[in-house]
């Protein structure tokens, strides 16, 4: 190999050099090297999918958790208009304007993707999310479709 | 007529409404509706009463076959609506008049209320169990 070749050859080099190449990972154990009980191989290609789908789990559970914290702190960042409105520190025609650049537009839900996360964050809190309005406000959708999907987890026993 | 049980929902100009915790939403554009709503929700013991009738007394969410006459309501652990203005009461901050047991008035124009969750009893009794409750 010329000296300027990566620490870990490319693959398509790897193909050029041995075409009839094979690729598994293999495990041992055991109480010595001489005493092996264990040995496992796998294609290294099927470990590195599912550590794959292993890692896109986790990136879609962090964007969700990061969703709700962020509708959170809008949340919060409305009420604390609305609390000086109520307190009349702010006129009605002020707030209507500060309300406005708060408002959102329901999406277009993918119903897999609310029940999936909605799920997900019933798991992590319990029932502090439990009401639609709380669960539509923060997936942007309706009510109507946050019953659907709460009902089909009732259903499938995901929920109690 | 009080309705206790889902599905019930309530349209009217002005609602009177009752309750222990009140949360407010961003308002959102409504997409069936056309127009823009601030939300709520009343919870630990809420109730939902129509004060005045819409005018002409025709639902203005079609989809939704709610009560519209006065004094029609709701009630139950959880109440869910809307109104078109943003609600503050006359007597100041939610829950926090002297005469709170006499409930608060939502804006007058369009208002919504539906029954989200029943009372816990309620939600107990077998299905084949009539239960007609009315005050």
């Amino acid at each position: 190999m010329p000296n300027d070749s990566p620490i870990v050859p490319k693959e398509s080099y790897i193909k050029q050099i041995m075409p009839n190449r094979f690729d598994y990972l293999a495990r041992f154990s055991g109480d010595s090297i001489g005493n092996l009980d264990l040995i496992a191989i796998r294609p290294t290609e099927t470990f590195v999918s599912s550590f794959k789908d292993f890692l896109k789990g986790i990136g879609e559970r962090e964007s969700t958790l990061v969703e709700v914290i962020k509708k959170q702190k809008n949340l919060i960042d409305y009420n604390s208009y609305y609390i000086s409105y109520l307190l009349n520190q702010i006129s009605e025609d002020e707030f209507y304007k500060i309300a406005e650049d708060f408002a959102y537009s329901t999406q277009a839900w993918d119903e897999s993707d609310i029940e999936k996360k909605t799920l997900l964050l019933l798991e992590k809190t319990g029932d502090s999310f439990s009401s639609s309005s709380d669960l539509s406000y923060l997936w942007g959708c309706s009510e109507e479709i946050i019953e659907s999907v709460l009902k089909k987890l009732k259903a499938n026993r995901s929920l109690r | 007529m009080i309705r206790y049980e889902q599905p019930a929902s309530i349209q009217g100009a002005i609602f009177t409404l009752k309750f222990r915790r009140f949360n407010s939403y961003p308002p959102t554009k409504h997409e069936s509706l056309g127009f823009m709503i601030f939300k709520f929700k009343l919870s630990d013991n809420a109730l939902a009463v129509i004060k005045k009738e819409l005018s002409p007394k025709e639902r203005f969410w079609l989809e939704k076959t709610s009560l519209l006459s006065s004094g029609d309501g709701i009630r139950g652990e959880i109440i869910r609506g809307f109104s078109e203005k943003p609600f503050k009461p006359k007597g100041g901050v939610p829950g926090t008049s002297a005469h709170r047991a006499q409930g608060a008035d939502t804006p007058e124009g369009r208002n919504f209320g539906e029954l989200d969750r029943m009372y816990t009893a309620l939600l107990k009794l077998e299905p084949e169990i009539a239960t007609t409750h009315q005050r």
